[in-house]
Formats: C-alpha cells, structure tokens, sequence
C-alpha cells in the first residue's frame, strides 16, 4: 500500500513507543523531529498542500493508535504551522501582511491556496527545523537556566515523581545556592525514590515522603516545582496522578505551583470529561496490589490512574524556555504554537 | 519494514482451536478465537500482546471456521489493527487436526519455523513482554542443549477466579528453575502429593510452587517440534511436559519454568469460568495495556458493559455483565453475572443468572435462565421456560430424547462426558462461577483429627468425613423431598457435598442409599407404610438410577440394606424383604449381584432370617427360568 | 524473682558415637580444636551473646574432668553443670526433660560440638519476632572434599530434607532422607497453606533450637521421644499442620486424653491473640487466611547468610576440617579475642614450627623437630629428629625420637616409639605404636575397645 508506505517511519515510531523502548517525551519530541526533516527534504511531496496532508495523516495516526501520547502530535502540529507560516512569506500575494481588520474578524475569505508550488519552500523549512532542532535541544539547559530566578537560598522546595527537566532545573540551582529539596514518592511506582537518589548524588539535601504525608509537610515549604504530561488548552495540567491533592495542598498554604514544561507539551485540547478512559488512563492494579494477593481480588476492584488533572486556577506559573507565563496566557502560546485550523483534525 | 535481519525476529505460534466440547454449544458455530470478550473478538487481544510483547510474526494456526477466522484478519489488517502495524500474520489452515499435539505435528511437516518460537495454546491473553524471557531461554539453552521449553507461569493466590481449578499445578524446580516435576492437581483429590525423593536428593534446592497458574504460554526450542512427531501421545503442552518429565533420560530434553510477577498477567481462556474471570481482570485492567473497546459513560454502573446500539429500557436489574452489540432487552428484565452476546433479544420479566446467551438469540417472557446455562447461537426460547445448567442449542443434536426438546429452536445438549463422575466434576469446575457457593472452598480444610498419621508423611491418612457427608445427605434429601426438589438438584448437592468431604465413590453410594432407606424408617408404622415407601423410592428414583451403575455400586446398595436392617432393630419384619424386591424389579440390583452377595452374609444372623426368603424365592424363580429353557 | 528472657542449655553428654575412634577415652566435648576444647566455642557464644548463665549438661563420669579443663579457660559465663547418669544412652530429648524443672524461661538448645561465626542473636531474634514456638539455625553446607585420616570408607553424609515456607520462612517440613524410599509424599494441605515451599536437602542443622517454654512441658509429657531433632521437632513441625481439637477452647481440661494434646500446651497468650488480630500485619499473602494462619504452632527456621561458618564436629570429617579451618577464622567466630597460638606454660625448642601449629599448655617440642599445621595437646612430648605434618595430637601423648607423623589424629595418651612411619591414620587412646612400625590408612586402636573395626 503506498500510502502505508508514507507512514512506515510514524509506525516504526508509534510501536517504539508502545513497546517502551522509548518513553521520556524529550526523546519523543526528538524522534518526531527527525521524522520530519526526513519527510520534508527526502519526502514525496510537491507543494505545501501536500505535505502538509501528509504530516495530518501522520498525525491522526499516532492519535488514533495513541490517543495519550501529546508530544509527537504537537511538534508535528507546530510544523504545519511553520509550514503555513513559510509558505505565507514565501506566498508574493501576502507579502503585506494581514491587516488589523482581517485579525480581528478573523475573515478566512482568502484561502491560501496551498497547492501552488514554492521553489524554495523545502529548503527554508529545513533551514526552520534545523533551527527548531536547536530549540528542542536547549529547551532543558534553557529552562535549567533560570533556576537561580526562582529558587533562592535555604528555600524549601517540594517536587513529585521524577522528571528529567526538574532534575536538571534543580541541580543546576544547586550548583550555587544551598536549598532542601523534598520528594514525594508518588506510589504506587514510586519513581521520587530514584529522584532523590539522583539529587543526593548532587549533594542535594533531600528528603523522601510519602504522598500521605504531602499536606504536613506543605507549612514548610516555599515552593512546589513539578514536572508535566502535558499542558491543556486552559492552562490545566494532565499530570501524574497525585499532583492535583500536592497542588491543593500548596493552594491551601499559599505556596506558589511552578510548573516546568517544554513548548511540545502544550497540547491544544481541553477536558471533556473525566471519565477515566478518555482523559485518563488506569493502568494495572498489580502494582497497587499484587496478583498473587489471593482470594480478596475477587471481592474488589482496584483502579491504579495514571494521570490526574490539575485546574489551571491551582498553577502559578510555567515555566518554559521561553520564560515564565501564567496559566492563563497559555491560550496566546498555543495560537502561536499552532494553527487554529489544526487543532481538531 | 523492519532493519533486523529475518532470522531475529522471534516467531509465535497460535493455536486457534479448542478440541474439547467446553464451549459447546457455542463453539460449534462461532471459533473460539473470534468470541467476543467484552465485545472485542478474543483473537484481537491475543494479537495485540504478541504484538507488544515484540512478536513480528505470526502464525494462527485453524483447524475449523477457517474463513471466518480468516476474514477477520484480513479486516483487521484493513483497518490497520495496532498489531498490523508491527506483525505479520499468516494463517495456516489444517482441518484434519484433531488435538493441539496434531497442530504442532502439522507445522512440524511445514517447516516454517525458523528458530525458538513462543508458544500460545487456545484462548490465551497476557501483557507479558516476551522478549527478555526469549532471551532467557537462548541464554538457557546455551548451556543446557536438552532445554525444549520454558513455560511461563504467574503468581497467583488460591482461590483467585483467575485459576483455573481445573488447572491447579503442583510444580517443583530447581535453581536453575528446571522444571523437575509437574502435576495437574485440577480433578485428583489426593490428599498427598508424591514427589520422587531423588529429585530433593539431586538438587539441593527445589522449590515446590502451588502458588501458580499457567499462562498458556510457552517459549520453545526448535526441538519442541520434533518432539511432538515423535511422541504421537502428545495431544497438549500439558502431555509434551509430562511426557518429558518421565522419560527426561530417554528424549534427553529439559523443561524449564519461568514465573512472572507483578504487573505481568497471562490466562487462557479454556472453559466458561475462565472466560468469565478473564473478562472480568480485563476489565479491572489486569491486562494492562491490553484494553476493551473504549467504554462509554454509563457502563459503570453495576460494573456492566454494553455494546454499540443497546436498548436497555432502563433496567435497573442489570449488574455484573457483558452486553454485547444490538441487544435488546425489555422490561423488569434481571440479568446478573452473565454475558448476552450481539443481537441477542430478550423479552420482558426474563430472569438472566450466570449464564451465556449466545448471539441471534430470542430470550420470551417471563423465562429463566440460570446456573450456569449456556445458550448457543440463533436459539429461541419460548415463554415461561425454566432452564438452569444445561447447554441449549438452536439444532437437533443426534439421539436427542423427547424431554431435551425445549421449544423449534431449543435443544437441551448433553455431553458424553456428563455421565462419568470426574466429568461432572470438571465440567462443575469449568462452569461460571456461582458467586457464593464456591467448590474450592470447603475442601479438605480441617486435621481435626490429632492422629498422628493423619499427618505423617509417609502413610496415607484415612479420613473420617465419610459421617458428616452421611449428615448432609439425609439433609438434602429430606429437604427435597419435602419440598419436592428436582432429583438432578439433589445429585448436584450430594456431589458437592462429596468432594467437600472427599468421600470415595463406594461410599457414596453406600451412603445415598442408606440415606433414602433411613428416611423410609421415619414413617409412622401401619397400613399405608409400604404406599409411603414406594413412593418415597420412586422419588428418588433418578438418585437411585445415577448411582447404582455398576455391580460394585450393586453390591454398596445391598450392604446400605443390610446396614440399615441390623443398626435399626425395629424394622418391619417384612421392610427387608420389601425393598429387596423393590430394588430388584426395578433393576437397580441383579440377580447376580444378590447371590453373590448373599453368600457373604452370617447364615446365623437374624438379618439372613428377613432375607432367605427373598433369595430363596430368586433361587426358585432361576430354577423355574433354567427349567423352561430346558 | 528474676526470671530470664531466655535459658540456655549446651548439650555435652554425647558420646561422640559418630567419632568412636577418637572419642573412646575421652569426652567429646574436650576434643582439643584449635587452641581450645570444643565444648568452649558454645559457650563463648552463649557468653558472647549476653548469657550469663548456662545449663551444661554432662555425663556423671566425665563431670570433674570437664569442669577441671573449663575453670582453666577463662569463660565469664556461669556454668552450672548438670550431670546426667551415663548408665542408659540418652537422647538428646531426655536430657532436656531430666531438666525440665529447672527450665522457667523459653529455652536455647545448643550442642557441644557447634562452632560458629554466626551471632546467636539472628536465630533468637526470628523467634521473638513472631512468637514463635520453634526456632531453628540451618547453614549453608561448606564445600571442599578432605582426606580424612582412617581408611577409606565411602562417606554417606545423612541428610536431612528441610522446607521452609519462602515467604514467611515458616519451617514446614523436616525428615531425614534415609525416611523415604524413592516417594516423599506431602500433604496437600501443607502445599495449599504454604504454596511455596523451598526444600533443602543440604543443609547443616547447626542443632541450635530456641523453644518455648511449653515445648519443655510437652516434651516432659510425651516419654517417647529420645531426641530433639530426631522426633521431637518432626512432630512438632507436622503439628503445625493440626487444627486444635473442636471444642476444647474455653472448656476446662477434663479428660486426660485431652491433657495430653499438644495443643492444650501451646496455648497462646490471650492478650497476644488481641493484639494480633487487631493489627493489620499479615505475615503472608496468598489467601484471606488470618496472620500465621492461626496457628498456635509456629516453628521457624534462619539459614544463616552464605559466607558465614557453622560446622557441628560430630563426625571425623567436621572434626578433621574444622581443626584446619578455626584458626583461620577465629577473629570471627571468637568476635576478636586475640589467638594464642603457642601457650606461654609450653615449652618449645623447637626452630620449625610454622605459625599454623597450635602448642597447648605444658607441651614439649625438642630440638630439631619440625611441626607444620599440627595441634599439639597439653603435656604432650615430641623428642628430637620428629616430625609432625598436618596433625592432630591430644593431650599426653609422647612421640619418640623419628617418627615421621603426617595427617594424623592422635588421640590422648598414645605413645609412639622410635623410628615410626605414619600416614593418614588414626591412633585410638593409650595405643601404643611399637618402634619402627610403618602405617598408612588405617585405624590404630586396641581392638577390644572397638568392636565395630
């Protein structure tokens, strides 16, 4: 099938991911991209139309086999905005630009004609993935960058689970100031005791709670640094489950909620529901509670969710490596992000 | 599609078929392997583990419904499955098979496969990643060239609807997790498991497992196939394992186990209780990723699930079930434990208990439908019916007896293997579980006894339960009497009773029987006794009919008369003689059996007294017969 | 007044029955290992791990030579020697019930001939950890196949096969092996309690026991039983298996039959029974039954870590080995008391003794003899132009001039004459070897004391 044919690499890609092999969204995002370099400068195609349809079927693809998986649709969502984008400056038609009148009515009366065909249209977009290429692969020093901004000496900060980007974030803090670090182990999978290992090894002073013990600790701390899922269109989070009480909990002291997140996950979509099989995800109870428990698993059912949502109202700030913007600014990213057109495809 | 060399990618073989008559009726019209499981075809979830567990190729292997099954895959690979992205499956069709061993003969002959391969028996569902066992294996063989197999099983806790009680597995290993002995516990109720010493003496370490339940899955060297050609008597994984256990010098191949734990489950679906208790892990995600279609908002009530297009007509007695596509259900309808499959209609004030209703099927008003009843394909079942544990399907099955016809499309199925006493017990095993009256539980629970034997490990106990059995049966079957139970019920008690008590069949008998006559003692003694006892007999006359089979049964009878005429002093002097000529012009007991019998009896004893006229009588009647012949 | 948590009994009436080549004029417990008599490696222990007093129980006869070498020793412990008549062989078990009265606390069983580097305190802490009624010390076998002095004789080591539950570490099953024909059959019901069962059929019972106190008092009930490992932990352990007879709760001991119940001993605390059926703790997993599934009979077993030592020297095989292994590690087994190789009462001459040789106390080593590897006991003499490779040499014994001596035991008061050539052999008490004599694998004894060779 040729058409099979076009989406081999996104197969090759989607049964990575499925079979784990790989599973940090950095390594994802860094997949996708290559993916598209590829596609755009050996690809089939012979107008922005074009590939642009193929970079959708790409696309729906990967939702339609990984309705959770949010970085690689974003990033090719992103790239069908730079192809729009280019292709709009390349395009003589509209080299003056929109007028304020056209923004405001949001007039959609002159279609782009995508299908013409642009000389140079391959090579500038590859000249923009390179660049964005950069992007992705500073986006963590970046963010890490600005960890002296936000914590300060002897401060008391709160994380969750493990995540590579507050990983960094924190460490690079400490390579001058002097701060405490608690970790909430976020069972049932118990990722924070490998976070906090990595941070002792940094001579983080770091301690170890469990999630129960989230609210006592909360008095003392000055801020919460989390990592995410991914960003929803309101500026919430899908975030690991147990995030929401840390979150409420911070809320209730008063304890500012930043959330470090990289462009490719803020993803254009809001919650619908929150009925587990369409924002979340349970996944096996046997880490709850072991198969071989017996005769008792007859009698009960156990739910091990994976993510839970966190209302943009309990976020403070987000941190990207553009900088700090509030939840309710996320909207104005995701219109710069991507094209209104490809939100729903 | 992929960059590796052909040679790495593991291979996996799925056997399609169920030989046995488990899913009869069901199965005669739709394949095991396309049985919707919460309304997925079973096959789909199978694919999609292999997929994940990083198979790439397939081979489903048919021996019946082959364009179905075919069909489907093609559909599947059409609508570009999950698993079509990554795998390729081929079918292989092969009529003329008739077990499991003849499937893995067969694909012997082809030669298709390449290297170490995962082996998958009928049914089987699991989220286990096969990759790192397969690595395993190799690393295995390596060193041990005899390694055949790996089997894999999972930790699970007894009791756990996902064992399969027909399955229970006794399994020591050694270190090196060589499988050193193997036995299915499922229908024996030994109460001691013999073990050959030279296995403790070899091994200084051997770890006895009853704590686990076989996947179904197996990683085997390219010599597991060979193996089946050259033992013919291997119909199943289960024979290939002891068969290599038994003769390990001569076949010179080793079985190896691996167990999985944690979030890695593994089933097969290999009779009704186990496609219940999947259905139901499936659903509470134990198979995590391996997921029913996505659900919709209101299945979560009651922990029901329904298909596409079901017209529920707000019932509100629906709970614990599975509802397939385009079914129709009316009013006051109450449906508990049971799975109705697609476009299925049931009428109003149906009562629906752990039961199976088929697809196509039309349920009337007002019927009942329970224990375990399974319901085949396009049957009708007319109003007012009471069915309760018995296959129904829409056909005439040969030699069917009147009393089996239920309705045009109704017919009572019965199996061949109902008839003996451990297919009852295993099909009693297999059926959907009864939520409260569970067999395991009221095994063998107690040593009450402070003998020591009881417990030694060299001598076989000999245990007394035989009383309390005694006690339960005259309890069931006053109360049936009394209420006019169905003797097929009261069987179906007392065989519970049995195994909970773990009598033998010899006193089974002798017990049922003594339980009937000593109920006869309670009638007031005068002019209608003998009515009251012929009518207490003829009641349970099916009791009596499904355990007297056999002379040995006969002469168990003869000993509970004897038995109950000398422990109870105050018989009717004629009581005896009676029921002996009762038994005996009912053709429970034969002549032969009586003389016999008779010669073992104290000439002396008051008993022989009550019975010498009966013989006599016999004697004289034998006479007669010889003399006309003459 | 004050009772203990814990009593500890060493076991040193034994015959050494197992080593009667040796042991036929002597205690057994006095056998010299090392620098010291075997008997002293328990009760260091015992002392090591905070004992202070200890019942020793001893054969009558042997008493006073026992007690003589022990006050010798420096042992802070208080010994309280308890003789037992040597006119009846006795078992194990009938030493303990002989003691039964004087035993108010739960109990420590330990035998003479065990030496460890392992501390006591694991084997006593798995028995308060769950309350238990038994526990036991298995170690791993340490491997190494030795010549031993003697001839050659197959060597069939008994073997004991032990199960213990791999999840909670019950003991569940212990026989020997020479019990069974080709089958060992269990019962289901242990199988279905315990689903997974380890059994080891090479493990060494160090014979160390922690019992409760109730186990004393039914053993004292039940006249049968001879030893402790024999019989009465089997029966123990297959006990666990029972349920109490129904009933019996809550009605007065009637009937004697019913007295002499184990059950109606291992009685627990009620209040115990409340606060375990109050907590959520649950030693297993598996199925819906209550915490240890509510026996009242709880045996246990710790098989102490590989790389630790444990060795019972109740045969010539251990006895041989562990002589060539005590000094190497007597910084652990004796937890840091310092090695006295040479004893400052011993008078050596001698310019070739390697520092692997052991002198004892009043031991005479002439001029130009050479010793490498060797235990030389206490008075012991070996004259001039001798020499004495890899052996062991009791108390009193005299070596004339040449003789060569290689991998030997040579048992108290032997005297061996002039010019002797002698490999591999075993020299029984008071022998006399006559001059010249040339000897390989054999057994040196006077006959009438050894029937069996």
């Amino acid at each position: 099938m040729p058409e099979n044919e076009n989406l081999t690499d996104v197969i090759k890609l989607i049964s990575d991911i499925r079979h784990g092999k790989v599973f940090n969204s950095y390594e994802i995002a860094l997949r996708t991209e290559q993916l598209l370099e590829k596609l755009i400068s050996e690809g089939q195609w012979n107008n922005a139309r074009e590939l642009m349809q193929q970079i959708k079927d790409k696309i729906r693809q990967v939702s339609q086999s990984l309705p959770l998986e949010a970085t690689a649709t974003n990033i090719m969502r992103h790239i069908l905005k730079v192809i729009r984008e280019e292709f709009d400056l390349g395009s003589e038609k509209k080299a003056e630009g929109q007028s304020l009148h056209q923004i405001v009515t949001g007039d959609q009366s002159d279609e782009l004609d995508y299908s013409e065909s642009h000389g140079n249209l391959r090579n500038r977009l590859l000249d923009h993935l390179t660049e964005y290429k950069v992007e992705l692969e500073t986006s963590t020093e970046n963010i890490a960058a600005q960890a002296l901004e936000h914590i300060h000496t002897n401060e008391i900060i709160l994380t969750v689970g493990i995540s590579n980007t507050v990983e960094k974030f924190l460490k690079h803090a400490a390579k001058q100031r002097k701060f405490q670090v608690i970790v909430v182990e976020a069972a049932p999978l118990y990722r924070g005791h490998k976070m906090a290992a990595s941070l002792a090894n940094s001579n983080i002073q770091t301690t170890v709670i469990p999630d129960s013990g989230v609210f006592a600790m909360m008095s003392r701390v000055n801020k919460v640094i989390i990592g995410t899922h991914s960003v929803m269109a309101d500026g919430g989070l899908r975030a690991a489950s147990g995030v929401h009480a840390i979150a409420l909990a911070a809320k209730h002291y008063s304890v500012p909620v930043m959330v470090l997140s990289h462009m490719y996950k803020l993803t254009p979509t809001y919650v619908c529901s929150h009925e587990k099989d369409t924002f979340n995800m349970c996944a096996s109870p046997a880490n709850v509670i072991p198969y071989s428990t017996g005769p008792l698993l007859n009698k009960i059912t156990v739910y091990n969710p994976i993510f839970d949502y966190v209302p943009p109202e309990l976020v403070t700030l987000f941190i990207s490596h553009q900088g700090g913007n509030a939840p309710s600014y996320v909207y104005r990213l995701l219109s710069e992000l991507y094209h209104p057109d490809d939100y729903e495809l | 599609m992929s960059i590796k060399s052909k040679d790495d990618i593991i291979q996996a073989v799925v056997v399609a078929d169920t030989f046995g008559d488990e899913f009869l009726p069901l199965s005669s019209d739709i394949p095991l392997a396309l049985f919707p499981l919460i309304n997925r075809p079973l096959i789909d979830y199978t694919l999609e583990f292999l997929s994940l567990g990083g198979i790439e190729e397939t081979f489903l292997f048919c021996c019946s419904h082959t364009d179905a099954i075919k069909a489907h895959i093609n559909q599947s690979v059409k609508d570009k499955a999950g698993w079509s992205l990554t795998m390729k499956v081929n079918v292989i069709v092969s009529e003329s098979c008739h077990s499991f061993g003849d499937c893995l003969r067969d694909l012997d002959r082809k030669g298709i496969l390449r290297g170490n391969f995962v082996l998958l028996e009928p049914g089987t569902l699991s989220n286990i990643k096969l990759l790192p066992i397969v690595k395993k294996h190799n690393e295995v063989a390596n060193k041990d060239k005899g390694a055949a197999m790996t089997v894999i099983y999972q930790e699970a806790g007894i009791g756990q609807m996902g064992r399969d009680l027909n399955e229970e597995v006794v399994v020591a290993v050694n270190n090196n997790n060589r499988v050193l002995f193997h036995r299915k516990l499922g229908q024996s109720r030994d109460r001691k498991i013999e073990f050959p010493l030279e296995i403790f003496l070899e091994n200084s370490n051997v770890s006895l497992h009853h704590n686990l339940k076989d996947t179904h899955i197996a990683i085997c060297s390219p010599s597991v196939l060979p193996l089946f050609s050259d033992n013919f008597d291997f119909q199943s994984k289960d024979d290939f394992v002891k068969g290599l256990l038994m003769n390990e010098e001569i076949l010179g191949s080793t079985v190896y186990c691996h167990v999985t734990k944690g979030s890695h489950f593994g089933g097969a679906i290999t009779n009704w209780r186990m496609y219940q208790a999947i259905s139901h892990e499936l659903q509470n995600k134990w198979i995590y990723p391996l997921q029913p279609p996505a659900l919709k908002a209101h299945n979560l009530k009651n922990g029901v699930v329904t298909g596409d297009k079901v017209v529920l007509n707000d019932n509100k007695k629906i709970a614990n079930s599975i509802i397939g596509d385009n079914v129709t259900i009316g009013k006051n309808v109450q449906i508990e434990h049971s799975f109705i499959l697609s476009n299925t209609k049931i009428a109003d004030n149906v009562i629906i208990t752990h039961s199976v209703i088929g697809p196509n099927c039309h349920i009337k008003a007002n019927s009942r439908i329970t224990a375990s009843s399974i319901i085949g394909k396009d049957v009708v079942i007319e109003n007012e019916q009471f069915i309760e544990n018995s296959l129904v399907q829409s056909t005439q099955p040969e030699n069917c007896e009147e009393k089996d016809k239920l309705g045009k499309k109704a017919f009572r199925l019965k199996l061949e293997t109902d008839d003996d006493d451990l297919g009852a017990l295993s099909r009693k095993l297999s059926q959907l579980h009864i939520g409260d009256s569970p067999v395991e539980e009221s095994e063998d629970e107690a040593f009450t006894d402070s003998e020591d034997e009881e417990l030694s490990y060299t001598q076989s106990p000999v245990p007394d339960d035989t009383k309390l059995f005694f006690t339960e049966v005259i309890d069931s079957l006053t109360r049936g009497f009394e209420d006019e139970l169905r003797c097929e019920n009261l069987i179906l008690e007392i065989n519970s009773s049995r195994y909970a008590y773990n009598v033998t069949v010899k006193e089974v008998n002798f017990n049922v029987i003594k339980a009937i006559l000593i109920m006869s003692l309670r009638f007031p003694i005068g002019a209608q006794y003998f009515s009251q006892f012929v009518r207490l007999l003829s009641f349970f006359a099916p009791i009596l009919k499904n355990y007297i089979r056999n002379e040995g049964a006969m002469l168990d009878c003869l000993q509970a008369i004897e038995d109950v005429a000398i422990s109870n002093e105050n018989v009717n002097e004629k009581w005896v003689m009676f029921t002996m000529k009762w038994f005996y012009d009912k053709d429970f007991v034969t002549e032969d059996v009586i003389m016999e019998w008779s010669k073992s009896l104290d000439t002396k004893s008051r008993f022989y007294g009550q019975v010498k006229p009966f013989i006599e009588w016999l004697e004289e009647a034998e006479e007669a017969s010889s003399s006309e012949d003459d | 007044m004050f009772q203990p948590e814990f009593q500890a009994v060493v076991l040193a009436a034994g015959r050494g029955s197992r080593m009667p080549e040796i042991t036929s004029g002597k205690p057994k417990c006095l056998l010299p290992v090392g620098t010291k008599p075997l008997v002293w490696y328990p009760l260091y222990k015992l002392q090591q791990s905070g004992f202070t007093d200890v019942i020793l129980v001893v054969l009558e006869n042997h008493k006073s030579e026992i007690q003589a070498t022990l006050d010798k020793s420096e042992l802070e412990i208080k010994i309280d020697y308890f003789p037992v008549s040597g006119k009846e062989d006795l078992g194990t078990a009938d030493s303990l019930r002989l003691l039964h009265d004087r035993l108010k606390s739960d109990v420590l069983v330990i035998s003479c001939d065990f030496i460890t580097d392992f501390s006591l305190k694991g084997v006593l802490d798995v028995f308060r950890m769950h309350d238990a009624s038994v526990a036991s010390l298995f170690f791993h076998p340490h491997g190494g196949e030795l010549t031993i002095p003697g001839p050659k004789s197959k060597h069939k080591p008994e073997r004991d096969l032990v199960g213990i539950d791999a999840q909670t570490n019950r003991l569940v099953f212990l026989a020997s092996a020479s019990d069974f024909e080709s089958e060992l059959s269990l019962p289901r019901s242990l199988l279905k309690k315990h689903t997974h069962v380890k059994m080891y059929s090479n493990l060494v019972d160090s014979h160390v026991y922690v019992l409760k106190n109730w186990v004393v008092k039914y053993l004292n009930s039940q006249p049968n039983f001879t030893t402790i490992k024999g019989e009465l932990l089997p029966h123990i352990v297959k006990k666990q298996l029972s349920k109490p007879p129904k009933g019996a709760e809550g009605k007065s001991i009637v009937s004697k039959c019913d007295s002499e119940d184990i059950f109606n001993y291992a009685k627990e605390d009620p209040f115990s029974i409340i606060i375990r059926e109050s907590s959520s703790y649950n030693d297993h997993i598996g199925d819906s039954k209550p915490t240890y599934h509510g026996d009242s009979i709880r045996c246990y077993a710790l098989i102490a870590p590989r790389d630790s030592f444990g060795v019972r020297v109740n045969t010539l095989a251990t006895y041989w080995a562990v002589n060539s292994k005590v000094s190497e590690r007597w910084d652990k087994i004796t937890n840091g008391l310092s090695l006295v190789l040479r004893h400052p009462k011993s008078e050596i001459k001698s310019s070739q003794v390697d520092d692997k040789c052991v002198v004892w106390e009043g031991a005479k080593l002439h001029e130009k003899t050479s010793f490498k590897n060797s235990v030389i006991g206490a008075n012991s003499e070996v004259c001039s132009f001798s020499r004495v490779f890899n052996c062991i040499v009791m108390n009193n014994v005299t070596i004339k001039e040449k003789v060569a001596l290689e991998n030997c035991i040579v048992s108290d008061g032997v005297t061996i004459e002039k010019g002797c050539q002698i490999k591999g052999c075993l020299i029984g008490s008071h022998h006399l070897v006559p001059e010249n004599s040339e000897h390989s694998q054999e057994v040196l004894t006077d006959s009438d004391r050894l029937m069996e060779f």
